[in-house]
């Protein structure tokens, strides 16, 4: 939209460096989480041995790979419900404006 | 990764210092993550002051595999990451060329 020729002011985006520092911080989260995971689902809890078995060392790969497609189907319906929440904000919004206009 | 990678230039610096710094909290962390869950698994009884030696060997091989476990999922991790960044240039790419 265009009020008297002038463009919209641009939003001010997030701070870069706390955009990409706060994105480390999720992923070094991410990972702790994962490692922390595996090792209570995968590793036999007698440690009688000093190294990974071979069928320990399958199942963290396994462990790995499904908790990040775990975490991608959640990342989903997370944008979902954000979706479904902001159109709904917006909704009411527009429902308050209509009442108060009359 | 992406706001790690268009990170501006100016702001790498400071950045780099800032994960140096999340890096040695971390370390840390899993100091202590590590000591509590091996001892929840390892340390059982209270009769004596001091570890016996089942679990001082317990402690010790559950540390070990931990640091080792860590490691895997790091590397599996890596190359989970890489993987995407491969196929999201592969489509940037391709959209690209259409």
């Amino acid at each position: 939209m265009n009020f008297f020729g002038k463009e919209d002011p641009k939003p001010a985006g997030p701070d870069p460096l706390f955009a990409a520092t706060t994105e480390m911080e999720m992923y070094t989260n991410l990972f702790n989480k994962m490692a922390s995971t595996c090792f209570e689902k995968c590793a036999s809890r007698k440690h009688k041995e000093n190294d990974l078995a071979l069928g320990e060392m399958s199942c963290t790969d396994r462990c790995v790979s499904k908790y990040l497609e775990a975490q991608e189907k959640v990342g989903v319906v997370l944008q979902k419900a954000n979706e479904a929440q902001m159109a709904q904000q917006q909704n009411l919004a527009e429902m308050q404006n209509a009442v108060g206009g009359r | 990764m992406d706001q790690v990678q268009n990170l501006p230039p100016h702001m790498q610096s400071e950045f780099m210092k800032n994960m140096e710094q999340m890096q040695m909290k971390d370390s840390l962390v899993m100091y202590n993550t590590l000591v509590e869950r091996c001892f929840g698994t390892c340390i059982s009884s209270f009769r004596s002051k001091s570890l016996d030696k089942y679990e001082t060997t317990c402690m010790e091989n559950c540390a070990s595999r931990y640091i080792k476990m860590t490691q895997r999922v790091g590397l599996r991790f890596a190359e989970h990451q890489a993987m995407q960044q491969k196929r999201a240039a592969d489509a940037a790419a391709a959209a690209a060329t259409n």
